[in-house]
């Protein structure tokens, strides 16, 4: 029998009726007693009184229903769990030691001291059978929930009792526990308390390494908008978690990365709160998907650098075109341009022209006219910048004092703005631009005015296509190369710009028939510029056969090169044949990249059964010289071809963390068309999102389950364990008396013997 | 006033006495006047020569100097996208090929300008003439060009078109999209701006003198401003600016808040 068996009662009748019952046990009693009153021996009376009165105690028992509840025990021997966190962040430590050594050394203290069941957890609990097989493991697991971890062990103990939990952790969770108590870490919720409640044990715990502040710096949030407009301010609030820093002096620079390239940066001192939201606004280029990155430069004595970044994608779209065009004087293709512009709804059309000439100031009243000022500061000083697009339409920049700002022009160009340079008398090396600024990186090269040279060449002009602008998306307007060049053979120029050649960063897309450029690309840093080195682009809208042929598109062609250029210069990825849609948000860390790649032909139709080439690249920001469009090198063949939507979804397998792009090219129309999007892959950080040993949680826990918290260490005594500990109550077994055959037997004994005696003594 | 009437007359007069070899037609990427060469129409090349004279002086537009007659079946016709119709008697009508080859060239960028040259009173001939020729071009009726139009500021600011005449208080016009490819003045442009071969104007300007044909040669820049620049005076920019300069505005006031800026402002984050 164990200790705490007992006897239980079923006394199912209300208590009228035991009283009944108990009036009537005494009657029959009494009248046992009053019916051998007259027997001579005194012996024998009381032989059958006791006889008779236990017949009736036994009735009554039996009507009582007794049950014998007795507890089964399994002997734990003082049985300890100890569970060790093997979580990433137990991998930091003061002075060359970890916390795991810290915490392993925690436990051999315990275990000299009493018995041990073994256990690591990281994400869940796992068991070990010794120390030695707990020592083995590494201190690598990438979170920690130290609430699932115990409900595991709640859930292990009906195979093994035990009389005490010891966790030896740094307190860094990242699960729900910390989710639930971030607001309030003094109180358990609910749920979390049901979960140490089913331990029925104590949960004790050290403190590990609290004494040795960490020193390092996590992002450990970047938020801004999913969507984002082109040339529009955009904000961006970074978070930022310190810790050891409160009283060290020097700075840290926050960087914010735009697809690679430096978008922001803050210098923000040391001292200071732990936690920061930091505000940093950047201006979106390009339309498409980009890849926001904000980073933190390293500090010298940093506990880890993994936590130093963080990621954010955003879709840039463009809302409206903002473009700035400046004339050097009212003409037919100021006039046909602006109409063009004009027609697009989505243009925000800003123009300046010069309508007076230097010498007709002195014949023009400015009181009579509604000429205004040319707003040369305001443009190049205050809002260039705010420009998608810059038209120099047979600009001269002379009478305007705009020389000195040609260089902001480079600026505005190298940082992601689009330069187009429409020819005329006035333009490029006419209008005198040969020898400045703006000359040194045009997609031509200017040449000094020699002889009676003016810059100009007034005549009918053929334009030709050359190899490269017979591959340009720029320059095709029509789908099938034969198409493309008759195109290009029905229109022609009245003039073109001399004093031009071929070189420096620009590709050549059209000549004269003598191999003089007449129009040009190039990838200028961030940004591009183009020259079209003629004036009479209109007559290309205002063509004489449509005098005679209503049915002629050709005018058409106006309008498809300069969406075409436009487009272009402004990196529109509708340009491209190729389009790709990368993950919205960063990849966790050994999960597959998925990339939806969609190919359309030029007119727009998608192209099913193609077969991609793709490689990974370093997400870094274009350099600043443009390089001719080669087949992707080291790239690989996708296994699967797009559908008959045109889409396929490339799902990119071991992709390191990091920032990346991923590569595109296929041939779409006869051509090599490629495309690349930015993505993250991001990196186990949850355990490096905060390093400092937090005490607040396990303090938490030992509290709410009766364990202690021990700031030292763990100890000398070993751990308090409750009085009952050495055995461990598993069921409790309810046996009805009263149905065993043992009491029928007692009760026909009973009445045997009642029935001997009366026999033996000759009563009736 | 008086020294700006001095400069163009002294400029006018170097340019007449230098003869041809000053009135070289600038090259094919100049803007170039244009006549409608249809039959009875008279050639108004004196007239369009001090046109462009003016245009040369007054403004930046790279203009030749010699006008063009042209028939409207000549493909030619697409390579002067401002075309002018004179005349001050019933017009010839128009050939089915001419009026194709019109309303082409005018649903395409083209503009007309066409003038009535009646001596005393504009030509009602020509009126109703040309006024069945052009709904023959487009369903659309001429409709009045309000005052508040951009062509009215287009370069100079102007209250009402005059010629050589001021009879008629406004222009009529055709639309086509948003802009009118067809100006009708009845007030004989042409003859306030016709010289003869020694610099001299050709006709008296009534009832306004010489102040009103400087208000005609106005409205001729104004015209080709506006055939050029389309609705550029309407831009945010010069709306914004004019305001701020207009005619009796009060000088501002301390405290009041600023002007305007010149540039539009930038998109808002």
């Amino acid at each position: 029998m164990n200790h705490g068996d007992h006897l239980e009662w079923g006394l199912h009748w209300a208590w009228p009726i035991w009283l009944l019952v108990g009036a009537l046990s005494l009657a029959v009693v009494v009248l046992a007693a009053w019916n051998i009153r007259k027997l001579p021996s005194k012996r024998r009376r009381a032989l059958l009184l006791v006889q008779r009165t236990l017949t009736v105690a036994s009735v009554l028992a039996v009507l009582a229903q007794p049950t014998w509840v007795s507890r089964s025990l399994r002997p734990g021997g003082q049985r300890v769990a100890v569970v060790v966190d093997r979580s990433a962040s137990m991998a930091h430590g003061p002075e060359g030691k970890t916390r795991w050594d810290l915490a392993l050394a925690a436990a051999a203290r315990i275990e000299r001291k009493q018995p041990v069941a073994w256990y690591t957890m990281a994400q869940r609990l796992e068991p070990a059978r010794s120390l030695a097989e707990v020592k083995a493991r590494k201190p690598d697991g990438q979170s920690t929930d130290l609430l699932a971890a115990l409900a595991d062990l709640g859930d292990a103990r009906r195979t093994g009792g035990l009389s005490a939990v010891v966790l030896v952790s740094d307190g860094l969770d990242n699960g729900p526990l910390q989710a639930r108590t971030a607001a309030d870490a003094k109180t358990l919720d609910a749920e979390s308390a049901e979960t140490l409640d089913r331990l029925r044990v104590g949960v004790h715990a050290p403190a590990i390494d609290d004494a040795t502040p960490v020193r390092d710096v996590a992002v450990t949030a970047l938020r801004a908008s999913a969507f984002g407009f082109t040339r529009t301010f955009m904000p961006v609030t970074v978070e930022l978690e310190l810790s050891g820093y409160d009283a060290a002096d020097g700075e840290l620079t926050l960087t914010l990365r735009d697809n690679g390239r430096v978008a922001a940066e803050k210098k923000l001192p040391l001292r200071g709160p732990a936690r920061r939201a930091v505000d940093l606004e950047f201006q979106p280029l390009h339309v498409g998907p980009h890849l926001l990155e904000a980073a933190i430069a390293p500090l010298p004595d940093e506990a880890t650098v993994v936590n130093n970044q963080t990621w954010a994608a955003l879709q840039v779209v463009r809302d409206r075109t903002r473009v700035l065009h400046l004339a050097g004087h009212p003409s037919w293709d100021t006039r046909f341009l602006r109409a063009h512009l004009r027609g697009n709804p989505a243009v925000d059309l800003v123009s300046f022209y010069i309508m007076i000439g230097q010498g007709a100031a002195g014949y023009v009243s400015g009181e009579d006219t509604t000429l205004i000022p040319f707003p040369t500061r305001e443009i190049f000083e205050e809002s260039l910048s705010s420009f998608d697009l810059v038209i120099f339409q047979d600009f001269p920049f002379g009478p305007f004092q705009v020389e000195r700002y040609l260089s902001e022009l480079h600026k505005y160009v190298t940082g992601g703005g689009a330069f187009l340079v429409l020819g005329g008398r006035q333009s490029l090396s006419g209008g005198g631009y040969y020898g400045t600024a703006l000359a040194e990186w045009l997609p031509v090269k200017l040449e000094p005015l020699q002889g009676a040279d003016v810059g100009w060449e007034e005549g009918p002009v053929t334009p030709m296509l050359t190899p490269a602008g017979a591959l340009h998306p720029v320059s095709l307007l029509a789908a099938d190369a034969d198409g493309n060049n008759k195109a290009w053979n029905r229109h022609a120029f009245s003039g073109r710009n001399t004093s031009l050649r071929a070189g420096g960063e620009g590709n050549v897309l059209a000549t004269d028939t003598a191999g003089h450029p007449l129009l040009a690309v190039a990838d200028i840093g961030d940004g591009r510029s183009a020259v079209l080195a003629s004036d009479s682009l209109w007559q290309w809208a205002f063509p004489p056969q449509a005098a005679t042929d209503a049915r002629d598109t050709s005018r058409d062609d106006y309008h498809r090169l300069l969406d075409q250029l436009t487009a272009w210069l402004l990196h529109d990825p509708d340009l491209n044949a190729l389009r790709l849609e990368p993950p919205t948000e960063p990849v966790p860390s050994g999960e597959p990249v998925r990339v939806r790649v969609t190919a359309r032909s030029a007119g727009g139709q998608p192209v099913s059964g193609l077969t991609l080439r793709w490689r990974l690249a370093p997400l870094e920001p274009p350099p600043d010289k443009a390089a001719p469009v080669k087949p992707l090198a080291e790239s690989k063949a996708w296994q699967e071809p797009t559908d008959e939507h045109g889409e396929v979804i490339l799902a990119l397998p071991d992709v390191p963390p990091g920032p990346h792009q991923v590569q595109v090219e296929a041939v779409v129309d006869g051509r090599n068309q490629q495309a690349g999007a930015p993505f993250a892959v991001a990196p186990a950080t949850r355990e490096a999102s905060r390093l400092q040993p937090s005490e607040a949680l396990l303090r938490l826990l030992a509290k709410s389950s009766g364990g202690q918290f021990w700031h030292e260490n763990v100890p000398a005594t070993g751990i308090p364990l409750p009085r009952q500990a050495d055995a461990e109550l598993m069921d409790l077994d309810h046996s009805d008396l009263w149905t065993r055959p043992e009491v029928m037997l007692w009760l026909t004994l009973l009445l045997g013997l009642e029935w001997a005696l009366r026999r033996r003594w000759g009563l009736a | 006033m008086p020294r700006l009437r001095f400069c163009r007359v002294f400029a006018l007069a170097w340019l007449l006495l230098a003869g041809p070899a000053s009135a070289v037609d600038l090259p094919g990427s100049a803007v170039r006047l244009a006549w409608l060469k249809v039959p009875g129409a008279p050639d108004p090349t004196s007239s369009l020569t001090a046109w462009a004279q003016e245009i040369r002086l007054r403004t930046s537009i790279d203009i030749a100097a010699q006008p063009v007659g042209v028939r409207p079946e000549d493909p030619a016709l697409f390579s002067y996208p401002l075309l002018y119709w004179g005349g001050d008697k019933a017009p010839a009508r128009l050939s089915d090929q001419a009026v194709a080859a019109l309303r082409q060239h005018l649903s395409t960028g083209g503009m007309l300008f066409v003038d009535n040259l009646g001596r005393t009173e504009a030509s009602q001939a020509f009126d109703q003439g040309v006024r069945h020729e052009l709904a023959r071009l487009f369903p659309q009726p001429l409709q009045r060009v309000a005052p508040t139009h951009v062509l009215y500021r287009s370069f100079y600011r102007l209250e009402r078109p005059v010629g050589r005449r001021a009879d008629a208080h406004e222009l009529e016009g055709i639309r086509v999209g948003n802009q009118f490819a067809v100006l009708y003045g009845r007030n004989d442009l042409a003859g306030a701006l016709a010289r003869q071969s020694v610099g001299v104007y050709a006709l008296a300007v009534v009832p306004g003198g010489e102040t009103q044909r400087e208000q005609a040669f106005r409205l001729a820049v104004n015209l080709v401003m506006y055939a050029l620049c389309l609705d550029y005076k309407d831009d945010h920019t010069h709306v914004m600016h004019l305001l701020r300069t207009r005619r009796g505005a009060k000088a501002p006031v301390a405290g009041t808040p600023p002007p305007p800026p010149i540039l539009p402002p930038k998109p808002e984050p």
